[in-house]
């Protein structure tokens, strides 16, 4: 029951990422800054945090949700969700107590997963966007703008504990 | 040792029918069609109309005036050419030319949302005639074709796309035409790439690239772009041309369709 909630609660911010990218800055040409929200990426880290058992399966059914629906079948997002799941189970989980603690795990994933999809991207030959342009314009900005939800998660988590 | 491999065959082939299996209840229990439009009405076109409460709406008035103006010399000229065009037709017999198209007009309702299979999702389906391959065109050009339609909503797949299409063009240069094919486009460069056909070595550059009346699904003449420069690959000559479309702002669109 706990791995169904958690997996709707997940959706629910996906379809809120899904409602903000239409007031994010986008540009399919790569000219000018692409700001991509992952709002998603950490509710479910949080939540797999809290999850007591059955960590791979919600990771996975998470990342073949998301590639089904809107990663194009890629499977890069299964890979790197149960990637999450196992490095959160392995390293992090009730580690964490700061805010500055779960602010940094929030950023780095939302990096790493960001940087993971565009490897993926490019050696499949599905885009051909430069590292340089990728950094420039999604990358930074993505991860900045996705640092504020970060910080406000954080905080958020802090004060409930 | 055979025991082990057969243990780990068993489980991997549990593993492949699992994800098989979730492939398939995920496909058939949510249909993205659905999504998009719980979104587009209840989320998206609520959080507009707030952020529109709060825009410089006198400004956006004053340019929408300014449009007017072009567009009514616009439609005087184009009144002139339409009959000219039909007195022709008369005059010639013919039924249509590859010029003429209908349009209908659809709303850009979801992006995509990773943005790196350059599609974007409007709101006219099967249900307003929409069919797969149909030409999509923002006032300033084509912008792409229709990748899959449903039954109210189409996905489009759009000229940035790195699986691009190949589909005939031409360059308009006076009164003659340079032909060649849509061979896709340099995210680095910025610039759509053509391959030309019976190239003579003109001076294209600074020239419009059009869709041909070759092809089989948009009508002829639309623009995609300024002719930037010229390059000899292995004798093959491309040009090289600026999107006519400002990526940025796709929000309304039309579909063409030849008469």
């Amino acid at each position: 029951m706990e791995l169904l909630t958690n997996f709707f609660i997940v959706i629910s911010t996906i379809l809120i990422d899904q409602s903000l990218s239409f007031f994010l800055p986008y540009d399919y040409t790569y000219q000018s800054v692409v700001i991509v929200s992952s709002l998603f990426l950490i509710v479910f880290i949080y939540l797999l945090l809290k999850l007591q058992q059955n960590e791979y399966l919600f990771g996975f059914s998470i990342g073949l949700y998301y590639s089904v629906i809107y990663g194009h079948y890629s499977f890069a997002y299964p890979i790197i969700f149960l990637l999450f799941s196992y490095i959160i189970k392995k390293f992090y989980k009730f580690n964490l107590k700061k805010t500055s603690e779960y602010f940094l795990l929030f950023i780095s994933t939302t990096f790493l997963y960001y940087l993971f999809v565009y490897l993926w991207m490019y050696i499949g030959n599905k885009t051909n966007i430069s590292i340089l342009s990728f950094v420039q314009y999604r990358l930074l900005p993505s991860v900045l703008i996705n640092s504020i939800y970060s910080l406000i998660a954080a905080k958020l988590i802090k004060r409930n504990i | 040792m055979k025991r082990i491999f057969t243990r780990y065959k068993k489980k991997l082939l549990v593993f492949i029918a699992i994800i098989i299996f979730f492939c398939v209840v995920i496909k058939i229990s949510v249909k993205k069609e659905y999504l998009d439009m719980f979104t587009y009405q209840y989320i998206k076109v609520p959080l507009e109309n707030i952020k529109n409460l709060f825009s410089k709406e006198d400004q956006k008035i004053e340019k929408l005036l300014q449009e007017i103006n072009q567009l009514q010399s616009l439609e005087t000229t184009n009144a002139v050419l339409t009959n000219e065009i039909k007195q022709l037709k008369q005059l010639l017999e013919l039924e249509s030319i590859s010029s003429n198209y209908s349009k209908t007009i659809a709303t850009v309702i979801e992006r995509d949302v990773e943005q790196w299979g350059n599609e974007v999702i409007i709101n006219v389906g099967e249900n307003k005639g929409a069919f797969p391959n149909m030409g999509v065109i923002t006032e300033l050009g084509l912008i792409g074709f229709i990748k899959t339609v449903n039954k109210e909503t189409s996905v489009v797949k759009l000229l940035t796309s790195v699986t691009s299409f190949s589909f005939p063009v031409m360059i308009l240069n006076g009164d003659s035409y340079v032909y060649g094919i849509f061979s896709g486009y340099d995210v680095e460069k910025n610039l759509y790439k053509v391959q030309l056909l019976e190239y003579q070595e003109e001076e294209v550059i600074g020239k419009k690239l059009v869709t041909s009346s070759y092809s089989s699904y948009t009508p002829s003449g639309v623009e995609i772009g300024t002719v930037e420069k010229i390059e000899v690959v292995n004798t093959v000559f491309y040009a090289y041309a600026t999107p006519s479309v400002n990526y940025r702002q796709i929000q309304y669109v039309y579909l063409i369709s030849k008469e």
